[in-house]
């Protein structure tokens, strides 16, 4: 695993990024850094700026102004699929999958941006570097289901096949938005051990946007508090009290944000 | 022939299912090969041909001449006369798209409810069910029937009863399109919720107040879009039923290319391709409208 | 203007709309000669009584048979040029593979039309060309149909190509695969199955055409009919009519069969 191999300095630099739609400041000027193998925790109320934050953190979009400096190189200039692909990876609330494709082939769109398109080709008659894939199947817990079609899974098995995708793309960054927002409690412990699990064995950087409070404390190191796209607070997770989230939710006198208290 | 005993316990005697998917793709391509090779076997099949120059000459020798490269006296898209006759003709077939479009949606209304299951399995509406099944069978009949015949042959048979002219075209063009247009507003019938109607009947509403109130309003947007989409094909159509002698563009054209007036084609062409840019058009403007 | 604006959107207004039509269009039709032509009832009357005696005789329902296999002989060799014809033409169209821009938009607003103006012209108009340019030949007939209907898979490949869900291709995006990859692993995928059950109705409509381009001289169906026709003897013709809906029913049975299972 290649995590952690380049250079010393922090793995995130936000230079000032903001973000604003036609009707709506997303995210107002944000500056913050975040170092290798650090946890970090997104919270705040819906609509607070999480998943915008998270998406120029993985270079889906662009900031208006500032930049994102990812490992000392600016993330808007980084050309080829392949470097962004070593960097970053994401998995989101939806999971994204496509839903006709087989388990194996929905894992391995995680080596796309290594592939050339030819590889990419022939990958679908004959898979190509298998052994990736039925290795991070494992790892996730689902190797059983690798020939599967992806649209017969269940949603948490589902969440499992998008971290195998993470894992075999290998990338320094994980991202996850709302990760286990679409699951039951049970199934959302499972699945955010096992990316916290897999950040940390092989020393990757994990950062996600999250609505519950227990999963934030077992398993993060740092909390980032969102409101209406403007910092609230950035504290190592021992400093967050229930008070400061209490606060962070109720202020906008906004409930939908789903807290649920701590226990 | 292999029994299943014979395979012993390597299978287990569960016959595999066939994936439909899977078979289907098999023999579209066993299909395509066997039709490739048997029309390719065939002494004349034109396919060297499309590779020899004198094709090659034969056919920009073709555009030459629609283009008027050659022709004696003045080009006919170059005189006004060519093109006011052409646009008689156009406004002709326009009406004859639109009797057919008429005709065939008329028939329709009043046929389309027994050709649904759910009307005839009692589901939706009443009546009695001696009635119900037959009418339903006859219906679907028809449907198939008017539907598999194509709008040509059709006009092939109406020519033996009908005078030549737009009202023999439009009749062929109406038969054809009352199939596919039955057939989809039966089905849109079957998509339907019977609740409301059910609530309707339980209110004591007869047949007419139920067919009124609870089946038209809901079926009738999705008739009208599916009418104006049949309205495109029908004008794109006229062109062929006009071949057989029932007027319009298609009847001038089919002259024009057995005397060689290529110019002439050239004008019956642009006002056809006209005719259809303008049917698209008012046809999705109204479909918009009908939403 | 608010209220002709109101006026231009009520249901009333198409109804005017479409009775005007109707009351233009019946006005068109030269009512001062008979409707039915001197001898039309007679025909109606043969016609009809044919229709319970087709003719049944082994030789014929023999060439009826060769006819039928010719028909769909040159339907799915029609739909097997369109299919790559629509494919490439409606990947252009669709423009996923370019990126945004004044560029994309003209290609893809060119492609467009290009597809309008191929597929508004009747294939039995393009095979009449055909014939006149390369002569009488099969290959006239199927390059015709394959190109009717290649405008006509175009466009709707386009068109379920841009539909296709954009989450799961901006999850394939940001872990770094191109654009051809993500047709390849997402767009492709996601459409494939509205691809294939429109291509199958697209195919019934193929078998229907091609019997008709018996008309122009190539062989099928449609020249068989054409020959009866043209000698009267209509228990003939109903005979072909019948494996002609025969074979409709089967390729309808077929492709909803198919349609079912690709939906679910």
């Amino acid at each position: 695993m290649n995590a952690g191999r380049n250079g010393h300095g922090p793995i995130y630099c936000l230079e000032g990024i903001s973000k604003s739609y036609p009707d709506v400041v997303a995210l107002a000027p944000l500056s913050l850094e975040i170092r290798r193998e650090e946890r970090v925790a997104i919270v705040g109320p819906s609509g607070s700026g999480k998943t915008t934050l998270l998406h120029m953190l993985g270079g889906v979009i662009q900031p208006d102004q500032g930049r994102v400096v990812i490992d000392g190189r600016n993330m808007a200039s980084m050309a080829s699929g392949r470097e962004k692909a070593g960097l970053v990876g994401m998995i989101h609330q939806q999971f994204d999958l496509v839903p006709r494709l087989s388990v194996l082939h929905n894992v391995l769109a995680g080596r796309l941006g290594y592939w050339s398109l030819w590889r990419s080709l022939i990958s679908l008659i004959s898979p190509q570097e298998r052994h990736l894939a039925t290795e991070a199947l494992r790892k996730a817990g689902i190797e059983d289901k690798i020939s599967q079609r992806t649209s017969r899974l269940s949603g948490g098995e589902q969440q499992r096949v998008a971290i195998a995708r993470l894992l075999v793309q290998d990338s320094q960054v994980i991202l996850a938005d709302e990760p286990v927002a679409s699951l039951d409690p049970t199934r959302s412990e499972d699945i955010v051990r096992l990316i916290r699990e897999i950040a940390e064995e092989s020393g990757k950087t994990l950062v996600a946007s999250l609505h519950s409070v227990p999963l934030v404390r077992a398993h993060f190191t740092r909390v980032i508090g969102l409101r209406k796209g403007t910092l609230a607070f950035d504290l190592p997770v021992t400093q967050v009290t229930d008070d400061i989230l209490t606060e962070l939710y109720d202020l906008e006198g906004n409930r939908d944000g789903v807290l649920s208290p701590a226990s | 022939m292999i029994r299943p005993q014979d395979l012993g316990h390597r299978v287990s005697f569960r016959m595999p299912r066939i994936d439909v998917v899977k078979g289907s793709i098999v023999a579209v391509i066993l299909l395509a090969l066997v039709s490739w090779s048997y029309i390719l076997l065939q002494d004349s099949t034109g396919f060297g041909d499309l590779f020899s120059p004198s094709t090659w000459r034969r056919g920009s020798d073709f555009v030459g001449r629609l283009l008027g490269v050659g022709s004696a006296g003045t080009p006919a898209f170059l005189t006004l006369d060519a093109w006011v006759d052409g646009g008689r003709l156009a406004y002709k077939t326009l009406a004859m798209s639109i009797l057919a479009a008429v005709f065939a949606g008329v028939a329709v209304l009043l046929t389309f409810l027994p050709g649904a299951r759910n009307v005839a399995s009692g589901e939706l509406g009443s009546g009695h069910p001696m009635a119900r099944y037959p009418l339903f069978i006859l219906v679907r009949g028809l449907f198939i029937f008017s539907r598999a015949v194509p709008e040509l042959i059709w006009a092939f048979l109406v020519i033996f009863v009908l005078s030549p002219g737009i009202l023999t075209g439009a009749v062929a063009l109406a038969i054809h399109n009352y199939g596919i247009l039955g057939k989809l507003s039966s089905e849109v019938v079957e998509d339907l919720d019977p609740k409301p109607t059910r609530a309707l009947q339980a209110a004591g509403a007869g047949n007419s107040k139920v067919l009124f109130y609870g089946i038209l309003p809901q079926v009738m947007p999705q008739f009208l879009t599916y009418l104006l989409y049949r309205w495109e094909v029908i004008i794109r159509t006229t062109i062929v039923v006009g071949f057989v002698g029932a007027g319009g563009l298609g009847r001038e054209f089919r002259l024009s290319m057995s005397f060689f007036h290529y110019t002439d084609v050239t004008v019956l062409l642009a006002w056809y391709v006209i005719l259809v840019v303008f049917v698209d058009l008012v046809s999705s403007w109204l479909r918009r409208l009908a939403r | 203007m608010a209220f002709s604006l109101r006026l231009l959107e009520s249901r009333r207004f198409i109804t005017l709309v479409l009775l005007g039509a109707l009351a233009w269009s019946a006005y068109n039709i030269n009512w001062s000669e008979p409707i039915v032509h001197s001898g039309g009832g007679s025909s109606l009357v043969t016609l009809v009584k044919s229709l319970f005696t087709p003719e049944l005789s082994p030789s014929f329902l023999k060439l009826a048979l060769e006819a039928t296999w010719v028909t769909i002989a040159y339907a799915v060799a029609g739909i097997s040029i369109a299919v790559p014809i629509g494919l490439s033409l409606g990947l252009v169209a669709s423009g996923v593979l370019t990126k945004p821009g004044a560029q994309r938009r003209v290609v893809m607003v060119a492609t467009r039309l290009f597809l309008a103006v191929i597929r508004s012209i009747h294939e039995l108009v393009w095979a009449l060309l055909f014939v006149a340019a390369l002569g009488l030949s099969p290959m006239a007939g199927i390059l015709a149909l394959g190109i009717t209907y290649g405008g006509i898979l175009g466009r709707i490949y386009a068109d379920i190509i841009n539909d296709v869900p954009d989450a799961p291709l901006k999850a394939l995006r940001s872990s770094g695969a191109s654009e051809w990859k993500v047709l390849l692993y997402g767009r492709l995928p996601l459409a494939l199955s509205d691809m294939l059950s429109y291509t199958f109705y697209r195919f019934e409509c193929a078998v229907r055409a091609a019997a008709v381009l018996g008309f122009v001289g190539l062989g099928g169906l449609g020249l068989e009919i054409q020959l009866s026709l043209d000698d009267l003897f209509f228990d003939e013709v109903w005979t072909l009519l019948y494996f002609l809906v025969g074979i409709i029913i089967l390729v309808d049975l077929w492709s909803s069969a198919l349609r079912k299972r690709l939906v679910s």
